[in-house]
């Protein structure tokens, strides 16, 4: 079992590598960084991270041959960034082991949530589906049926949905919220958790599904199902 | 060095000359065949005529005795008793004829010394028995003739040959004047220069013809490319230099903490437009080398137009603007001639354009839908929409409402031109459509 604290930055730009850390330890990950692919892989043989990001680019070993290697010992779960969008670039990343891509320039809280999602895919593993009232959340497509019919629902949308519902009746605060469905409470507005709780009562106002969402004042939010 | 590697005019010189030696060849052969025939034939012909004076003088006169034979002719005339009435053949012609019975015959012999002739015998029948008559001719003159002309067909043969040589040599170097001409006009060409098409309708002029075609296609894909870097190089002054204005600011509002909170924020602005103007060119261009045959299931699709709207609503915060979506798609593994990536990079343009173009309090409600298989995407927005006159030109780069409020919108003119460019690219169409109030774009993308 790898530590589920622990993240190597496999980047061979300071800059980069410095931000990536900036980012990684207030959100209470103990980050070790490495400069080229070879001592990455070293790194990751070391520490056993949960969750390793690795820059496509870099000289010596590439990102596409560090997967490879790191794959070769270590189920860590693999992060490619890449500056380059380019469907292919992404498959053979994905080929070589990698579990999520994300191209450049990203923002710091889509990179903290893709961490997340990555750890937490991680510990929670098996369950796959959701039940709240009459709406099924399937975590695999990430889709969701209200009543049996398809509700059409973004992805942060079904993230909110999904961590409201995975402890329905309990009351969530707004910085429990980001830090689930965004990934961080540091750089985002938390203005954003009414805005797509709105989204989603508008959703979820006109089906028969027994689920609504109830503001907790002072607290944040929290899921009722009617019996 | 093999034939391939000559040049051209060695090949066809050397080519002309193996044809004409061939050709050459054959006709002296077959004349000198003629000749020796008919050299050969007058070789018979005297001799027999040396025999046919005798056959009349014995017919005449068959009790007298047989006249004596001119000087120099050769001839041998036996009796039917088997008397030599006359001799003045050589000793070795005598071996070979004078005990041979009488034939009408002719063949040729060569005696001890080399020396060829030519026998012809008669047989005579008369009254008293049969004679035998030979007469022999030297074939040494018709020979000599022969060597002669052999000389003759040879020395003409090969003058003829280097005569058409040199000639084929010449005729290769005028042919192909014209090409080297042409070679080295191409080789002085500026590069926003053609090729001089020469006037004559031939070879020369299709492959002056098709090279000028050819180089007006580089050369305009070179002009685009060059506007291409240049409008880009412009377009990401603007907001450099906001960026750069809105950091100075920044270190001088350092202690003031909100007005440093709002200048990083427009940093951030500035930065945001930068990132979405270089991923617009770096998708331009991939379009433009036709390099991508990405296709796309209708899933993926959804997940791109869905994480989009994320986005979105993400730049829509602080502006109090609504982003409402709906999806209706019945089959998911439908197949689109996108890379999905880029489909997310067509809506992100559609939503920066409806953003930028609403005031606070507006709302904008896109749709991703099935129409008969076709993939219909809708952004549509409550803002003011477009001018009338602006709509034609809109898809095209850089093109802007009005040019002298270029950075009012934030706009970088390439948003839609990038949506153009990759529904054509899926084999679909982008629409633009003025529903006062505000706009709607429609991607219609026909199922593969």
């Amino acid at each position: 079992m790898p530590n589920p604290n622990v993240v190597v930055v496999i980047e061979d730009d300071v800059d980069i590598r410095s931000l990536l850390t900036a980012i990684l330890e207030p959100a209470g990950f103990v980050v070790h960084t490495a400069v080229d692919g070879s001592s990455g892989v070293d790194t990751v043989r070391r520490t056993d991270p949960a969750v390793t990001t690795l820059d496509v680019s870099m000289p010596g070993l590439d990102g596409f041959e560090t997967a490879r290697r790191i794959r070769q010992f270590s189920d860590t779960r693999i992060l490619m960034v890449s500056a380059r969008v380019d469907a292919t670039e992404e498959r053979l990343a994905r080929e070589a082991g990698a579990d999520d891509y994300l191209t450049k320039p990203f923002a710091f809280a889509e990179f903290s949530a893709r961490i997340r999602a990555l750890v937490r895919r991680d510990s929670a593993g098996a369950k796959s589906t959701l039940r709240i009232g009459g709406i099924v959340l399937d975590a695999a497509s990430v889709r969701a049926t209200a009543n049996g019919t398809t509700l059409p629902l973004s992805s942060k949308e079904f993230a909110l949905l999904w961590t409201l519902g995975a402890r329905a009746g309990e009351p969530l605060s707004r910085t429990e919220i980001l830090q689930e469905v965004w990934g961080t409470s540091q750089f985002i507005d938390p203005q954003v958790v009414d805005q797509y709780v709105s989204y989603l009562r508008r959703k979820l106002e006109p089906l028969d599904t027994g689920v609504s969402i109830v503001t907790v004042r002072g607290v944040g939010y929290r899921i009722e199902v009617a019996p | 060095m093999s034939f391939g590697r000559l040049s051209i005019r060695a090949r066809i010189t050397l080519g002309s000359i193996a044809v004409a030696a061939l050709l050459l060849l054959v006709a002296l052969i077959v004349v000198r065949a003629q000749v020796a025939t008919i050299l050969s034939a007058a070789d018979a012909t005297l001799a027999q005529s040396d025999l046919a004076s005798f056959e009349q003088d014995i017919t005449a006169n068959p009790d007298e005795p047989v006249d004596d034979p001119g000087t120099g002719v050769l001839v041998y005339v036996k009796s039917p008793g088997g008397a030599v009435e006359v001799n003045t053949l050589p000793h070795d012609i005598i071996d070979v004829v004078g005990d041979r019975p009488a034939t009408d015959e002719q063949f040729a012999f060569t005696d001890d010394e080399g020396r060829t002739f030519l026998i012809v015998g008669r047989s005579l029948d008369t009254t008293a028995g049969t004679w035998a008559l030979w007469s022999a001719r030297s074939t040494s003159s018709s020979e000599l003739a022969l060597r002669g002309l052999d000389g003759v067909l040879v020395v003409g043969g090969i003058a003829l040959l280097v005569g058409f040589a040199v000639a084929s040599w010449l005729l290769a170097t005028a042919a192909l004047r014209p090409v080297t001409a042409m070679r080295k006009q191409a080789e002085q060409l500026e590069p926003d220069d053609q090729l001089p098409v020469p006037p004559t309708r031939d070879e020369l002029a299709d492959l002056a013809t098709t090279l000028n075609r050819f180089l007006g296609q580089v050369q305009a894909a070179s002009v685009r490319e060059k506007q291409m870097v240049s409008d880009a190089a412009h377009e990401l002054r603007t907001p450099l230099a906001a960026l750069k204005t809105q950091l100075e600011l920044a270190h001088r509002d350092e202690g003031d903490a909100a007005a440093l909170a709002r200048q990083l924020r427009s940093a951030e602005a500035s930065v945001e437009r930068l990132a979405s103007l270089a991923s617009n060119l770096l998708e331009l261009s991939r379009l433009e080398s036709h390099e991508s045959s990405a296709v796309s299931g209708a899933a993926a699709l959804i997940d791109e137009f869905t994480g989009s709207v994320d986005r979105a609503r993400t730049l829509a915060i602080g502006r109090t603007v609504a982003v409402d979506f709906d999806v209706r798609v019945d089959d998911e593994g439908a197949r689109y001639r996108i890379d999905s990536q880029a489909f997310g990079r067509l809506t992100d343009n559609l939503f920066s354009n409806a953003l930028n173009a609403l005031p606070p309090g507006g709302a904008i409600s896109a749709a991703l839908s099935q129409e008969g298989g076709a993939l219909v995407l809708t952004v549509a927005d409550d803002g003011p929409g477009m001018p009338d006159d602006f709509l034609a030109v809109a898809f095209e780069r850089f093109t802007r409402p009005d040019a002298s409020r270029t950075t009012s919108t934030g706009g970088s003119g390439l948003g839609l031109a990038l949506v153009d460019a990759l529904a054509r690219e899926a084999g679909g169409t982008a629409a633009l459509e003025n529903t006062r109030p505000g706009l709607r774009v429609t991607v219609t993308l026909p199922k593969m």
